[in-house]
């Protein structure tokens, strides 16, 4: 191919990441004059940000269209740091590497292969989609410049994230994103609720980033480099007589894997995503269900053949995954909250991804993580237009029969609602059929995770049923203002639910997109058997069509039968209700052993009495009586020359001891 | 014939330094009585002086002063993290000062003076030299540490440091005397070549003394054992004096450290290296833990400060391999954040008061953005979150620890640096997310301190974005002690 007609591509990518972040970059320094400037100053400041994304999106389109037409090998397109210099693409003129030393060379290295340019498309072009409905959502919120200015950080790291080309960088993005939540859940902080639950975010996702990091430094250690597709091609090319390595490679993987589990949500660390939904709506669809919390399933999928290299770690990550799409499944049931409903169902989701990454459909992974970008945005929107109309209401106890008054959004809604339950012929109909055939490929307990996964797709459609009905069917059950408010959401809003609803619907066409046929060169595998079991697509959809016919019916007409069944099942309820205990756990777990023990043990216990008491001994003076003594402390002082010698004692007694 | 000369160039950036501190006290004596000396531009022109002598040094290719005291790529990758250091404390000095009713000469004198004692302690290559330049730079802190002559906490903090120092210097002194009865030499190179081929009462005598070394060192660094002191003396001393100490401090022992054990004792790396790694578990849990329990700020960056010496010592267990460089760049990517840290409390100190808990940083970004993003920023590399310096220099420590075998260590202190971003968030948090409380006690941030602190935020994302720079210095640096 023509040098020079490489050229362009060259620089998209760089151009591509470089709007979002001089977005931010304006709006981060002129924030606040722009906020104390006249009103059209802060209307320009939400054009200005959606503007970035949009060109992103229009840039990014347009270079994977022309990189198709070129017949380019897509998984070869590699850039650097901008590399201007001649010829374009000469590896050996990457001017700028990040780090280089020892051994360890990373460069600011961009990678664009067909699974990098899908999530592209899904983080510029769905999130043009939410920019512009924050320009309504948030139009009498007082501080929306500094909402928009976070809203382009997120959507630089997002993409930083996405094109990494080796883990470091990744890992960049990985954080930069996790910060962007964290502010965006806490963008309210004035709400106690809204910070802790930032701050829950953040200290679960430092548990996940632990893995990660530890991940990265085995890899390097056994592989070494930290380049994605240098990794999957080790991986790749692994032969029997090497297999000494599958216990590092399993080591990284379950290591990753933790990292991964952090950000999008899997038992045990799923708890922080529900707790996200205080952030403000457009977020909950963006990062919590488009986007960000997808990004451990995309590094799964960037790294398949590092996992299909490791059935044990595959596993893993395919049981984890059944396991918290069933958990979160059946804790949906009962939420009455309309975003802690969708929460749950994206974990449940997420659940899905995973089942199939785990069973080696590295694809129908991908492809559902596309798929439910388009129907999740759609629902989370469709819920923000809901709270919107309702004024700020999110119980679904006192919606009802909103069908009639919010049309637009009940309509999109109702699709987004077929689209997540599994209705033939719309997109999550063929990317849950795709999963769910991909199970039975797993390396171990296929026949079990199908009949999870089946199961699983039953409860979806169930509670997204309930959902609806509860929300958009029946009578109106709030108070007499609220209904006299009720109002459908101005055009900003509506336009990208409408377009998003399209995209819930023809997304799963394979005639018009084939995703997994696209994403299959990326992956490096053998043609994966592909287990079209003739009863399974019949077995789908009778699921999916039973769990909306008995929410239906249980809703509907036997209104009486669920709070029947809550009584009669008043255990199951509460377990369900209280989300198996989760929270309650880690919170005992974090205030009273890790803080609590700290306090005692270490601090007040070794730091002050044990030393005290050492010193001292116990009848001399007591621990309390030492605390008054504040000034000069001298029975300390000795006290810490005792624990320099035992220390001293210690050492020379280990290095002395014949050996 | 000539006559043999004493070529005295390598040791002009202390004498700079020593004889700016003589100045000071003098123009303290000349200045009338209950005024202050103009003691922060005479030290700045110093430090600068001194800062330039080293630039010429460097392009001279370094020096030697008989043997004793060396100036080779390894201490003058330390003379510029020093001097530097020594720069952003004197900048942050003078409002403290006023704020704090010690403005008084002789403590620009005291700071110069221990900064040539840090110049030494990285420089000598023979044991006794390097025990004269400690003892340089531990009395003048010592002093430092009770400037605050009216405050009972800075006086229990000088007490306490001094005494406890004096213990540990004890056990320094003691095992350089087994070295030397070991080897029959006080040179580093000297104990090296004779520890190479010992007899077995030498190799007794020689293992007990890099035992008491280890302790000597420990104390000085603050790892758990010998850390009682730290929370205690950095709480007391004046803050901007705690900045010294974690941050130069810090570097100069763990640049001695590097330079014994790597030059004299790399015989015995067998028996020390399990020591030192122990040394490293412990100081990283003990310092976290405690970190956690802290509602004090300069307590809990005291702590901080502990468990930090936990993650070096990780990396100082694969010391003479890539493990040297690992510390050397961490050193500078710490000391900044220190700096900045101790030094944001400084510069908000008013009418002897300066912000200690979280409640008095609680809104400080409504009130002082640019301050609170720069602390925000050097609490987010202190936890290690990518594109700070922090991020880069775990990942070096921990790939350093790796790679020497000891992957035990490298999972502790991940998992340590995950404790530690609690107690780091809370600070972030109070500063963002809660409305400030009553009305705004601190001083404004005078301009010297904003400099300073703007410095330290700088070097943090510098060395985040683009490391490499200082990792190849740090890599030459490494290689000179070999």
């Amino acid at each position: 191919m023509n040098a020079l007609m490489e050229m362009p591509y060259q620089v998209v990518p760089f151009l591509v990441l470089a709007l979002p972040l001089a977005g931010f970059t304006v709006l981060a320094l002129f924030g606040d004059s722009i906020k104390r400037g006249k009103p059209y100053e802060t209307t320009g400041a939400g054009y200005l940000a959606c503007g970035t994304v949009i060109v992103a999106f229009l840039l990014a389109a347009w270079s994977v269209r022309s990189l198709l037409g070129l017949g380019v090998r897509a998984e070869d397109l590699r850039f650097a740091q901008p590399s201007l210099g001649w010829p374009p693409g000469d590896p050996e003129r990457w001017p700028l590497a990040w780090i280089s030393v020892g051994g360890l060379e990373i460069p600011f290295a961009l990678l664009l292969d067909p699974l990098s340019s899908l999530l592209l498309l899904v983080v510029t072009g769905i999130g043009s989609l939410i920019h512009v409905y924050s320009l309504g959502y948030m139009a009498h919120d007082e501080d929306r410049v500094r909402y928009f200015s976070y809203l382009n950080l997120f959507t630089f790291f997002m993409l930083v994230l996405v094109l990494a080309g080796n883990l470091p960088l990744m890992f960049v993005g990985w954080e930069g994103v996790g910060l962007c939540s964290y502010l965006l859940i806490g963008f309210w902080f004035k709400k106690k609720s809204a910070s802790d639950a930032g701050k829950k975010a953040f200290i679960v996702n430092r548990i996940g980033d632990a893995g990660l990091i530890l991940g990265m430094i085995v890899a390097f250690h056994a592989f070494g480099t930290l380049d994605l597709v240098d990794i999957a091609s080790n991986a790749g090319s692994l032969t029997p007589d090497r297999l000494g390595q599958v216990g590092a490679i399993t080591a990284v993987c379950l290591l990753l894997f933790v990292g991964a589990a952090g950000k999008s949500a899997q038992i045990p660390l799923h708890v922080w995503l529900p707790d996200a939904m205080e952030g403000p709506t457009p977020v909950s669809a963006l990062i919590h269900a488009a986007t960000m919390v997808t990004a451990g399933v995309y590094m799964v999928a960037r790294l398949a053949p590092l996992y299909h290299a490791s059935p044990t770690a595959s596993v893993v990550v395919a049981v984890i995954g059944a396991a918290t799409a069933l958990m979160a499944a059946t804790i949906a049931m009962v939420q009455t909250d309309i975003k802690k409903v969708l929460a749950y169902s994206t974990v449940s989701q997420l659940g899905f991804m995973f089942l199939a990454a785990g069973s080696g459909a590295y694809g129908a992974a991908v492809f559902h993580l596309f798929t439910h970008a388009f129907f999740k945005a759609l629902l989370f929107l469709g819920s923000g237009s809901v709270i919107h109309a309702m004024g700020g209401e999110q119980d679904i106890r006192k919606m009802g029969g909103l069908l009639k008054k919010i049309p637009v959004t009940g309509a999109t809604f109702a699709i987004g609602t077929a689209a997540i339950a599994g209705v033939p012929f719309l997109s999550g109909f063929y990317s849950k059929e795709e999963i769910l055939a991909g199970t039975l490929g797993a390396p171990a307990l296929g026949p079990l995770l199908l009949g999870v996964g089946l199961f699983t797709a039953g409860l979806t459609a169930f509670y997204m049923t309930r959902l609806f009905v509860l929300t958009f069917l029946g009578r109106f059950r709030g108070d007499l203002e609220t209904e006299h408010h009720l109002h459908e959401s101005p055009m900003s809003m509506l336009v990208p639910l409408c377009l998003l609803a399209v995209g819930s619907i023809v997304t799963g066409w394979h005639w018009l997109i084939d995703v997994p046929g696209f994403l299959q060169p990326v992956f490096r595998l053998p043609e994966a058997h592909v287990h079209h079991v003739g009863w399974l697509m019949p077995a789908a959809i009778g699921v999916a069509l039973a769990g909306i016919a008995v929410a239906a019916f249980l809703y509907t007409l036997y209104a009486d039968v669920p709070a029947r069944l809550k009584e009669r099942l008043g255990g199951v309820y509460r377990v369900l209700d209280a989300k198996y205990g989760f929270d309650r756990a880690y919170d005992a777990f974090a205030s009273r052993v890790v803080v609590g023990g700290s306090e005692t043990l270490l601090w007040k216990g070794i730091d002050t009495s044990v030393i005290d008491r050492a010193v001292n001994g116990a009848g001399e003076v007591t621990a309390a009586v030492s605390r008054r003594v504040r000034l000069l402390q001298s029975g300390v002082v000795r006290g810490y020359a005792l624990v320099i010698l035992m220390g001293t004692v210690a050492i020379l007694g280990y290095l002395m001891w014949p050996r | 014939m000539t006559p043999p000369v004493v070529d005295v160039l390598p040791a002009i950036p202390a004498l700079i330094l020593a004889v700016t501190g003589l100045a000071v006290l003098l123009a303290q004596a000349f200045t009338p009585r209950g005024q202050a000396a103009p003691g922060a531009p005479f030290s700045l022109a110093g430090l600068l002086a001194a800062l330039v002598a080293v630039y010429l040094l460097a392009a001279r290719g370094g020096g030697d002063l008989g043997g004793t005291y060396v100036v080779d790529a390894f201490s003058l990758y330390f003379h510029a993290l020093i001097i530097g250091v020594g720069l952003v404390v004197v900048l942050l000095s003078p409002s403290y000062l006023r704020a704090t009713g010690i403005d008084r000469g002789e403590y620009y004198t005291l700071v110069l003076f221990s900064l040539v004692g840090m110049l030494g302690l990285v420089s000598c290559r023979e044991l006794v030299s390097l025990f004269v330049s400690l003892e340089v730079m531990s009395v003048a802190l010592y002093a430092l540490a009770g400037l605050h002559r009216a405050r009972p906490e800075s006086q229990e903090a000088a007490l306490k440091y001094f005494i406890t120092g004096a213990f540990s210097s004890g056990f320094l002194l003691y095992g350089i005397a087994l070295l030397y009865g070991a080897s029959g030499s006080t040179s580093l190179v000297a104990v090296g070549a004779a520890l190479r081929t010992p007899g077995p009462a030498t190799a007794a005598l020689a293992t007990m003394g890099t035992g008491l070394l280890l302790v000597g060192f420990g104390f000085k660094v603050a790892s758990v054992p010998f850390h009682m002191w730290a929370p205690d003396v950095y709480e007391g001393a004046p803050t901007t004096i705690t900045a010294l100490m974690s941050a130069g401090v810090k570097a100069a022992a763990f640049g001695a450290l590097l330079r014994v054990f790597g030059q004299a004792l790399p015989a015995l790396a067998a028996s020390w290296q399990p020591a030192v790694a122990a040394l490293a578990v412990v100081t990283m849990v003990v310092g976290n833990l405690g970190a956690l329990a802290q509602s004090n700020l300069k307590r809990m960056l005291a702590y901080s400060s502990v468990a930090h010496a936990g993650y070096l010592l990780a990396a100082v267990v694969a010391a003479p391999g890539i493990g040297v460089e690992a510390v050397l760049f961490y050193l500078v990517a710490y000391a900044a954040v220190n700096l900045g840290g101790f030094g944001a409390l400084a510069a908000l100190a008013r009418q002897g008061r300066e912000p200690l808990s979280l409640d008095d940083v609680a809104g400080l970004a409504s009130r002082r953005p640019a301050l609170a993003a720069a602390l925000a920023v050097y609490l987010i590399s202190l936890t290690g979150v990518p594109v700070s310096a922090g991020f880069v220099g775990k990942f070096f420590l921990f790939r350093a620890a790796v790679n020497a075998g000891w992957t035990s260590l490298a999972v502790i202190g991940v998992l340590m640096s995950v404790v530690s971003a609690y107690y780091y968030l809370r600070v972030v948090v109070a500063m963002y997310m809660r409305e400030p409380l009553g009305e705004d006690a601190w001083a404004p941030v005078p301009p010297s301190a904003g400099l300073a602190l703007g410095l330290s935020a700088a070097v943090v994302l510098a060395l985040g974005v683009h490391p490499e720079p200082v990792l190849t210095w740090a890599r030459l640096a490494a290689r000179s002690l070999l």
